[in-house]
């Protein structure tokens, strides 16, 4: 599999799998990169967001990150012959996935922009040599993944100070909230009506 | 049982046409010169740019920080100026609770997205089958966090704002319309406070909820009570002249005919910019406002030969309303500064991974300015 992110960095996923065929969104899970799916009952699954790139959740939800026709998403394609990439309208969850074939996901609202590949060049790219990916077995899936999708996976914390001054900043409006709330349940401002308890009707009933 | 007031007498005295008070439309639970019950109101105007501020941070993001900021600061002014008008309000905000829960419920129920899953139910089930995520919990807390944040700011809203002097500042073109929005802004807190007292009075002659059957006794009271409620305030409204067809020098001549229209697509314009704002879109959001804003400005302007509204005594615009006013725009500013240059200091995605969120501490601390109006209770 190949993945072409929004800068069009490409990553590289070669996936050994004992079953004789899987699903698309499978074979897409299987490589580990950071991927967001979401279900649409049969329709099957869509892909929200991987390698970083994509749409919050719940505008996936809405319209599969797709605000216009012009706008980019998440389209899948896969390999006819070297260099031709068709796209596959069904989706990952209908697409069956077989020996030898090679997907393709870009962020794109056109042309997929893939390069092309067989399968030992994959194999090559994705560093399926050094790790010794070979026939796999259910215990033991073989998978390996090389490219700018990678350094995704982990986000940089930030800042301990700030995160220090946020944690202060809270409880000073927590303490304020509080104090502020509390002082005119008690304070001269809190007269004949100024609190739930006194409400007209149970004065009436008084 | 709550009962209707008693004259001094004893003998039952019909409540009036339209409680303003208990309504939430019209005056708060204080004199006409803003003092006696409780503390003095603030000029309307500044409440709803402290709500607009206020709205932003829900609206926009999912950060935790914000959003947790925002809900503490709104939560301090809601406590401080909680009345006996809020309590209609108060029953809206536990159902308000209530349904944020039911969210993030269904959200991690239906989101079966994220690296850490807690437990697992059978695929086979529809739409529900699959990991649970803490991923969609954390999702689903922070979206029932936002949207309580939002009814929390219309609650306090609803039980400060001063609906008459809003009323009476709008501009004459716009009084049906701000008339018909204060009625349907009191409508849920009104018929929730009507559907607990006809509760309390089937419960005092027994009447126990035991099933879906037992609902009659319950709604058909608050059916009955809501159409006689209606008609009352139509009655009222109709006295008043409220609708009433303006003369015909009213609505001809040169620069009237479009005064209508023009009214209508101002407003249509401020709400595709409100609408642009809460889909985080500020190029939508500033144009929507400001284009609704100028065409309002612009019909209102022209004045035709219709009928005048005066007033009795002009609203006050005093030193509190300057702080609120103030604190509320600076607060505003800034979230427009950061939405601009920061964006990322709105958002968080707990998807696909569990991080630590943005954090901007000049954000936070505007933020803590929205606590300025309960300091001047």
């Amino acid at each position: 599999m190949v993945v072409r992110d929004a800068e069009g960095g490409l990553t590289y996923a070669y996936v050994a799998f004992p079953e004789a065929e899987i699903s698309g969104i499978e074979l897409l899970r299987r490589t580990g990169l950071p991927l967001v799916a979401v279900g649409f009952g049969g329709l099957g699954e869509a892909v929200c967001s991987l390698v970083g790139d994509g749409c919050p959740l719940a505008e996936c939800r809405r319209n599969v990150c797709q605000g216009s026709p012009a706008a980019p998403s998440w389209r899948y394609f896969r390999q006819a012959t070297p260099g031709e990439w068709q796209p596959l309208p069904l989706g990952a969850s209908g697409a069956r996935v077989r020996d030898g074939e090679i997907d393709g996901w870009s962020w794109t609202a056109g042309a997929a922009g893939l390069p092309s590949l067989t399968l030992p060049d994959l194999a090559r790219l994705a560093g399926a040599d050094d790790t010794g990916a070979g026939p796999s077995t259910a215990a033991a899936p073989q998978v390996a993944v090389r490219g700018a999708g990678i350094a995704v996976t982990t986000a940089a914390g930030g800042d301990p100070v700030a995160y220090l001054a946020a944690a202060a900043i809270l409880v000073a409006i927590g303490g304020g909230a509080l104090g502020l709330g509390r002082r005119s349940r008690a304070g001269p401002g809190a007269g004949p009506g100024a609190g739930p308890e006194r409400r007209p009707e149970a004065e009436a009933e008084a | 049982m709550s009962a209707r007031p008693m004259d001094p007498r004893g003998e039952g005295v019909a409540a009036p046409p339209i409680d303003s008070r208990r309504d939430g439309v019209g005056a708060q639970p204080i004199d006409s010169r803003g003092e006696g019950m409780g503390a003095r109101p603030i000029d309307p105007r500044a409440w709803l740019l402290w709500a607009v501020a206020a709205t932003v941070p829900p609206l926009v993001g999912r950060n935790p920080f914000v959003l947790l900021a925002t809900t503490l600061a709104v939560l301090g002014v809601w406590a401080a100026w909680r009345n006996a008008a809020a309590e209609g309000w108060g029953r809206l905000l536990r159902l308000g609770a209530l349904f944020a829960l039911v969210g993030v419920l269904f959200n991690t129920l239906t989101a079966h997205v994220g690296d850490r899953p807690f437990a697992r139910l059978p695929d086979a089930w529809p739409l529900v089958g699959g990991p649970l995520t803490v991923n969609a919990l954390a999702y689903g807390l922070l979206s029932g966090l936002a949207v309580f944040g939002l009814l929390l700011v219309g609650t306090t809203l609803g039980a400060t704002l001063d609906w008459a002097t809003l009323l009476r500042l709008l501009p004459d073109r716009l009084h049906a319309v701000a008339v018909t929005g204060a009625v349907a802004w009191a409508l849920v807190p009104q018929t929730l406070r009507a559907f607990a007292e006809v509760r309390e009075a089937q419960a005092a002659r027994g009447h126990r909820l035991r099933s879906p059957r037992d609902a009659g006794p319950l709604l058909v009271p608050l059916l009955a009570g809501s159409l006689e409620r209606s008609q009352t305030l139509a009655e009222a409204l109709e006295a008043r002249g409220f609708g009433a067809p303006l003369p015909p020098e009213a609505t001809l001549g040169r620069g009237r005919r479009w005064r209508g229209p023009a009214t209508a697509a101002g407003l249509t314009l401020a709400t595709v910019g409100a609408y642009g704002l809460a889909m985080g879109s500020l190029a939508i959001a500033l144009g929507g406002l400001g284009l609704g804003a100028a065409v309002l400005w612009a019909a209102g302007r022209a004045r035709g030969g219709g009928p005048r509204r005066t007033r009795y005594r002009e609203p006050a615009w005093d030193r509190r309303a300057w702080l609120v006013a103030g604190s509320a725009g600076a607060v505003l500013a800034v979230e427009l500064a950061v939405l601009a240059l920061q964006p990322a200091a709105f958002a968080y995605d707990p998807y696909p991974s569990i991080l630590l969120p943005a954090v901007s501490p000049p954000l936070l601390a505007a933020v803590g300015l929205l606590l300025v109006p309960a300091a001047l209770r």
